[in-house]
């Protein structure tokens, strides 16, 4: 579902090639999709713009919505290392460890998560933990889940049908 | 009780042995394939699963699988894993982050073999209205087009493992009791039927199969546990046992992998290491009708 | 010498139920069409009940929402009537009103009954009832004492018991020419007064033993039960005795008739006080405790039929008390039967299905549900009445015929004080 989600919104940049990769991160393993970018194939020779605006053509399949305004893709990429993440407060940080970028803002966030109260553990509770990373639940360029569509409610009591095709019930 | 055993057990036999031998007498060679009747008749004498010796245990598991296929043609494996040592299971809902999705009820029903038709769901997501906490004005039926919707917030419940489950106490025949790990178990081959557990439990956990449960074969969750999520027969009580069958070979329940928001967090209450651990001590948890006393497993808490 | 004297007594005891049998095969044309059409009537509740048995109880009204419904509304209206018994035993061995003596075994009789008719409907009620041997001491694994539906096994059963021993012990003795020795059967009466109230009272705690339910969670319960047995009893005996007085050998005296509307006034004031201060307390102020009270007394959610029962409950009740009040209409036949009729109808639908329905709305999660019952219900229950009143008819006979119709055994018995 998340990997679903995200791989969807991340095979949607530029040239990509996702691995799927864990990663240990201090306490825990992390999993989840990790996007590489090939930022190079273009930047080696075409200057990127580096102010805010509108994207356009090849970017403007990334909705960015994200710090209302304030942010913008030079806040976390860096002209000079589009292999590694770096944010204008954090050290460079590599693809498989987002959160210690999401964290220069994100602070409380990262810390339930790393206790295990946000976010989401997978595959065992007993043993080492594997929880998900940021960027599989959140495209860190539009971080807000979007609304689902709900499961269908349960049935009314009086409603139900008998399953034994002749009968067909109903208390009242 | 244990004095008792001896004369019970004397007594079920011999009458097995006399409805085996009344029903034809081929039930004594061993190797012979048994009979729907025979295994009816076997399972109309079961003992308590609280006091049934290996032996018995093994061929009551045989007995169940043996029933699925005869009745859904389906092959399951019915297990009774034991709890693990030094573990008792607590599980903690973030409401911040509960979007009434339902996908825990949806997964919930399929991984537990629950009558599709029955609404027969082991949890219930309650939309309930901003600024309130009382569960009378709560919504169990909402069903808009996109959740969250904007007036309301999300509380589901499902049975709570309570340290002391007033359901427990009720029960006139000890068809239901607590397990080591703390999950509260039901013995669908003892109950009776008489539904006191559910009028007795605060959290509204414990859900009747007022007649056979609908289950298509393909739709037969093969992977069984005999106080889970074996299929159940009509006028049984069933509930939620944090998937037993999962949870006890180290998975998680099927709740809190569907869970779409990260929501939902289990684990073990007794490793100080766990996340479900981390979240009592640091934050704000606070857990439904405390005043009932019945000491509930299950937190609720809100991000910050 | 001893062996003889014992055969002799077993004998006598075959011959005492043989005659007992063979006279309930003995009536005329009004007792064979009376007892031809209950059994009529169980017949057809039981083909009722083959359907709930086949496709389990999704046949009747109930759900999650509302998990009893009928069925345990009359059962604990029936553990109410069972009360018959103890109304007559206690002033007749207690308070040394010595005519209710002779009446007492038709008591006893209603007890039997009313005991079986409330086993039955909690059998009915069953969603395994063939598992009920998981409920005996021994074979099952009944859990005594923590569960209080376990207690009410247990007295309910012991006061079955006790009732057949006390009907057995009067009987018999009668039969053969012996009268009974008060001294004797006294411990018996004693503990069947204690059972006959522990009954209600275990029954009334396993409502109000939830503090789940608000609305039963008091503590009031309890002898709001035994008030309205009481008087629910007293009136159901009032008319059988009148009833009998007029079909069979039994002789109904005024005094005794006096003697159980007295009871029946002292109980259903109580009965009306306590449900007076039940009301005070729900509506004086509004609690979430309070809520289901409030839905029954104002038809919040759709129960119409159950306010409306209700609030005729409560006016029967009123209006059947102001009649008992005044001696004069106490002691007028006809006004003392209204009377009775309008507090057996009170107690009804005030303690059978008013007390067990309101109880599950709303649910713990606070939804609204709501319950009517299924044909197949209102059938089976139906036939369990009929049981109850096969049962009692029976019972009264052969206890009318030995009692009050020298129906004894042929042979004279040597040794002992015969009677008359
Ligand atoms: S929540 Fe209800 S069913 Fe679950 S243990 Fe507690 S009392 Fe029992
Ligand atoms: S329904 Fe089953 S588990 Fe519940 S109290 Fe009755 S016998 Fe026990």
């Amino acid at each position: 579902m998340f990997y679903s989600i995200i791989s969807a919104a991340l095979l949607l940049l530029l040239p990509v090639s996702p691995i799927w990769a864990g990663e240990k991160e201090a306490s825990f393993k992390l999993t989840g999709p990790v996007t590489t970018l090939a930022c190079k194939m273009c930047h080696t020779w075409r200057k990127p713009v580096l102010k805010q605006r509108d994207l356009k053509a090849p970017h403007n399949k990334i909705k960015l919505n994200h710090g209302a305004g304030q942010l913008w893709c030079f806040s976390c990429h860096k002209e000079n290392n589009y292999a590694n993440l770096q944010g204008d407060k954090s050290a460079v940080v590599d693809f498989k460890n987002p959160q210690k970028l999401c964290r220069t803002c994100h602070f409380r966030q990262v810390k339930s998560w790393r206790g295990g109260a946000h976010g989401k553990r997978t595959g065992s509770w007993q043993g080492e933990r594997t929880s998900w990373r940021c960027t599989a639940c959140h495209n860190p360029h539009s971080p807000q889940i979007a609304p689902f569509k709900p499961s269908p409610p349960p049935r009314r009591p009086g409603t139900v049908v008998n399953i034994d095709k002749s009968e067909s019930k109903n208390g009242g | 009780m244990v004095d008792n055993r001896s004369s019970r057990r004397g007594f079920l036999q011999g009458t097995v042995a006399l409805t085996a031998l009344l029903a034809g007498g081929c039930s004594s060679s061993k190797e012979q394939p048994k009979t729907a009747f025979e295994d009816s008749v076997a399972t109309f004498f079961q003992d308590n699963y609280q006091v049934m010796t290996k032996d018995e245990i093994k061929e009551v598991l045989a007995r169940v699988e043996r029933r699925v296929k005869r009745e859904y043609g389906v092959d399951i494996k019915c297990e009774n894993t034991p709890p693990v040592a030094d573990v008792a299971f607590g599980y903690a809902l973030n409401l911040s982050k509960c979007k009434g999705t339902r996908r825990c009820v949806e997964a919930c029903v399929s991984e537990n073999n629950c009558g599709r038709n029955h609404s027969l769901e082991n949890i219930r997501v309650l939309a309930m209205p901003h600024g309130t906490m009382d569960l009378n004005k709560s919504d169990h039926y909402y069903d808009h087009e996109q959740v969250p919707n904007s007036n309301d917030w999300y509380l589901p419940i499902q049975c709570h493992q309570c340290d002391e489950p007033a359901c427990v106490q009720a029960c006139p025949v000890e068809a239901t009791w607590k397990e080591k790990d703390g999950i509260v178990v039901i013995d669908y081959d003892w109950c009776i039927g008489c539904r006191y557990c559910s009028v007795a439990c605060p959290y509204w956990a414990r859900h009747f199969n007022w007649s056979k449960p609908n289950l298509q074969p393909d739709e037969i969750n093969p992977k069984t546990h005999y106080l889970g999520n074996r299929p159940r027969e009509a006028g049984v009580m069933e509930k939620c046992t944090f998937c037993i069958q999962k949870t006890r070979k180290g998975e998680l329940p099927a709740c809190q992998e569907a869970c779409p928001t990260g929501a939902r967090v289990f684990g073990n209450l007794l490793d100080p290491q766990s996340e479900i651990r981390y979240i009592l001590e640091n934050k704000n948890v606070f857990r439904l009708k405390e005043e009932q006393g019945t000491q509930p497993n299950f937190w609720y808490f809100y991000d910050v | 010498m001893s062996k003889e004297k014992n055969s002799t007594k077993n004998h006598n005891k075959v011959e005492f139920i043989l005659a007992s049998l063979i006279h309930c095969f003995k009536g005329g044309w009004l007792y064979w069409g009376w007892m031809l059409s209950l059994i009529a009537i169980v017949v057809y509740g039981a083909m009722a009940y083959g359907q709930q048995a086949r496709y389990g109880l999704s046949v009747t009204g109930l759900s999650d929402q509302i998990t009893w419904g009928l069925y345990i509304g009359n059962f604990t209206f029936f553990v109410g009537v069972a009360a018959a018994a103890v109304i007559l035993v206690i002033p007749a061995y207690l308070l040394h009103r010595n005519q209710m003596r002779r009446v007492t075994i038709l008591g006893e009789s209603l007890a039997v009954a009313a005991v079986i008719v409330a086993m039955l409907f909690v059998t009915a009620d069953l969603g395994q009832p063939l598992r009920f041997w998981h409920a005996l001491p021994l074979l099952g694994k009944l859990n005594f004492p923590t569960s209080i539906l376990a207690w009410d096994i247990v007295v309910l059963a012991l006061y079955l018991l006790v009732n057949l021993i006390i009907l057995w012990y009067l009987l018999y003795n009668k039969f053969c020419h012996k009268s009974p020795v008060v001294k004797r059967y006294f411990p018996v009466i004693v503990v069947a007064i204690i059972l006959g109230l522990s009954i209600h009272t275990v029954t009334a705690f396993m409502l109000s033993g939830n503090p789940s339910r608000p609305f039963w969670h008091t503590a009031i319960l309890a002898p709001r039960f035994i008030a309205s047995a009481f008087a629910a009893g007293a009136a159901l005996m009032i008319i059988l005795f009148q009833i009998l007085h007029i079909t069979s050998k039994f002789r109904l005296s005024k005094g005794l008739i006096r003697e159980i509307a007295l009871i029946m006034v002292f109980a259903q004031f109580f009965s009306l006080f306590l449900l007076g201060a039940e009301i005070y307390t729900a509506f004086y102020h509004n609690t979430a405790h309070d809520v289901s009270a409030h839905l029954l007394f104002t038809s919040n959610i759709g129960h119409d039929n159950l306010t409306l029962s209700i609030y005729l409950a409560i006016a029967a009740g009123l209006s059947a008390f102001s009649i008992l009040m005044v001696r004069r209409f106490r002691e007028n036949v006809s006004l003392l039967n209204i009377a009775s009729i309008l507090i057996f109808f009170a107690v009804w639908s005030e303690k059978g299905l008013g007390l067990v329905i309101p109880g599950f709305v709303p649910t713990p999660l606070g939804e609204m549900a709501q319950y009517t019952p299924s044909t197949i219900e209102i059938k089976v229950a139906i036939a369990i009445w009929a049981v109850g009143a096969i049962i009692f008819t029976l019972l009264a006979k052969v206890a009318i015929a030995i009692e009050f119709g020298g129906l004894r055994l042929k042979r004279p018995v040597e040794n002992t004080d015969t009677e008359i």
